[in-house]
């Protein structure tokens, strides 16, 4: 398995506060890592790392290395945009664009110039939503409000619209803790599908869906990066105690 | 082990704890009294050990009960699942265990008075090794102890051995005295005894895989076959 992320001793600070603490952490090429730890332990803080969504934050200082295929992703020659569309990002609730389906997909690919004209931009949007396992359910009303749809179907909307721009890594921060089990095992199902050409990293609160989807999980506490391995071992024999009770449920 | 944050969690894993415990106790009197039985040559005794089974065997449904239940609605992970799983598993053990002992207290009652004591004390001496390993075995689930189970484990050899010397003089015994259907009665109560002392030896592995994780290695001291198996003698 060849490294796809590469971070080295990664510091965050928001002003005096420190929310990240010396964290080195490899992540693999088309697989899917879970982030998993309680409120405030920095997993989202390292996720929005990794897409440099961390730069509009004024008070944000961030030191150490994240190499994407061993380059500083933080170094002068990267521009945030083109590596946020290489590093496509799902949030927590569905936040499709206030506009038609099609346009929600189609917007990315128009930026980045990705088709050169109708056609080639109309069979990026279906090759889109069929990845997303959704072409089914919306190729007859692809000029309704993406607004319209289910939470689970703006979900994968969103899904769609970031693989439409056709990125290496997608960083989902909890993308499922506003959809019921039938819509989360829908997107369940789709990042195991699209893991073999996508490299996924996921920030889950659901300990059961960190262990269904991934294959690495990394355990933050306070900030550091305490445990990181198999998935298989981290919830059926993890090495550290912190671990334990917080996959558990015990006092910590 | 610190305990769980939800309450209800501790008392689910605490009243299955107890229940497998019970059995233990159980399997501990029930073998105690297959002894006294074949010792004494006592049939009520004999009695008292068939009612026990049922007890067992309605324990072993309120476990595998309790434990589907814990699983279905508290997803445990890591040593939380280990210690559910082991707690089917041992239940399972103990169950069988009470089978068997039910078996010997059934073929007790039909031989009782057709052997020496001399013959009846060789059975006993055999069923007491098996005893004092079930007895470890069952101090080691209630305290946890890895070391004894452990030792547990090691020392199965020492039954297996025990087994099969008796198995050489019971057969010599039956070839001479030409009792063959009371005789075939003795050697199952003997290899009854050996079979418990195999449970008791899965239990013990159980106890150290939900503390550690890890399995027992498969290898351990074997014993040798009977020699008149190993000789192929039989007439």
């Amino acid at each position: 398995m060849s490294i796809k992320f590469k971070a080295e001793k990664v510091d965050v600070f928001y002003n005096e506060k420190q929310a990240i603490n010396n964290i080195s952490l490899n992540i693999e090429k088309n697989m899917i890592t879970a982030l998993i730890g309680p409120s405030g332990c920095g997993k989202s803080t390292f996720l929005r790392c990794l897409n440099r969504m961390n730069d509009v934050i004024d008070s944000c200082k961030i030191t150490g290395n994240i190499l994407l295929d061993n380059e500083d992703i933080y170094g002068p020659n990267i521009d945030p945009v083109d590596l946020r569309a290489r590093v496509g990002m799902v949030f927590q609730k569905p936040n499709p664009f206030p506009k038609t389906i099609f346009e929600n997909i189609a917007y990315g690919p128009r930026i980045h110039g990705l088709a050169s004209n109708n056609k080639e931009l109309r069979e990026i949007v279906f090759n889109s939503l069929e990845k997303a396992g959704l072409i089914d359910e919306v190729k007859d009303r692809l000029d309704d409000q993406a607004t319209g749809l289910s939470g689970g179907q703006q979900q994968r909307v969103c899904i769609a619209r970031a693989i439409a721009v056709s990125p290496e890594v997608i960083l989902m921060d909890e993308p499922c803790s506003a959809l019921d089990p039938i819509a989360t095992a829908k997107i369940e199902e789709l990042m195991n599908e699209i893991s073999q050409s996508y490299t996924i990293v996921i920030v889950t609160h659901s300990m059961q869906q960190a262990a269904r989807v991934s294959k690495k999980t990394a355990f933050f506490h306070l900030g550091e990066l305490i445990e990181y391995g198999d998935t298989d071992k981290i919830f059926t024999k993890p090495k550290n105690q912190k671990t334990l009770d917080y996959i558990t449920g015990r006092f910590g | 082990m610190s305990l769980h944050i939800s309450s209800a969690f501790n008392e689910d894993l605490t009243h299955i704890n107890a229940k497998v415990n019970e059995m233990g106790g159980l399997c501990e009197r029930m073998l105690e009294a297959s002894i006294k039985a074949i010792k004494k040559s006592d049939v009520k005794i004999a009695d008292q050990i068939i009612i026990l089974d049922e007890k067992i065997n309605t324990l072993e449904i309120e476990v595998n009960e309790a434990v589907i239940k814990a699983i279905a609605l508290r997803q445990p992970v890591a040593d939380d699942l280990r210690v559910l799983i082991s707690a089917i598993k041992i239940s399972g053990a103990f169950e069988r265990i009470g089978d068997l002992c039910k078996n010997i207290a059934k073929r007790t009652r039909l031989v009782l008075d057709d052997f020496p004591k001399k013959t009846r004390d060789k059975i006993a001496n055999l069923g007491e090794k098996v005893l004092e390993q079930l007895t470890k075995s069952i101090n080691s689930y209630t305290k946890q102890d890895l070391q004894l189970a452990k030792i547990v484990w090691e020392k199965d050899y020492e039954i297996d051995e025990m087994y099969t010397e008796l198995f050489d003089v019971l057969l010599k015994y039956l070839k001479k005295k030409k009792r063959i259907a009371a005789g075939s009665h003795l050697v199952i109560i003997a290899k009854n005894f050996e079979r418990i002392g195999d449970h008791t030896t899965h239990v013990s592995r159980m106890i150290h895989f939900a503390i550690t994780g890890e399995s027992l290695n498969l290898e351990r001291p074997k014993f040798n076959l009977p020699s008149s198996l190993g000789e192929n003698n039989e007439t």
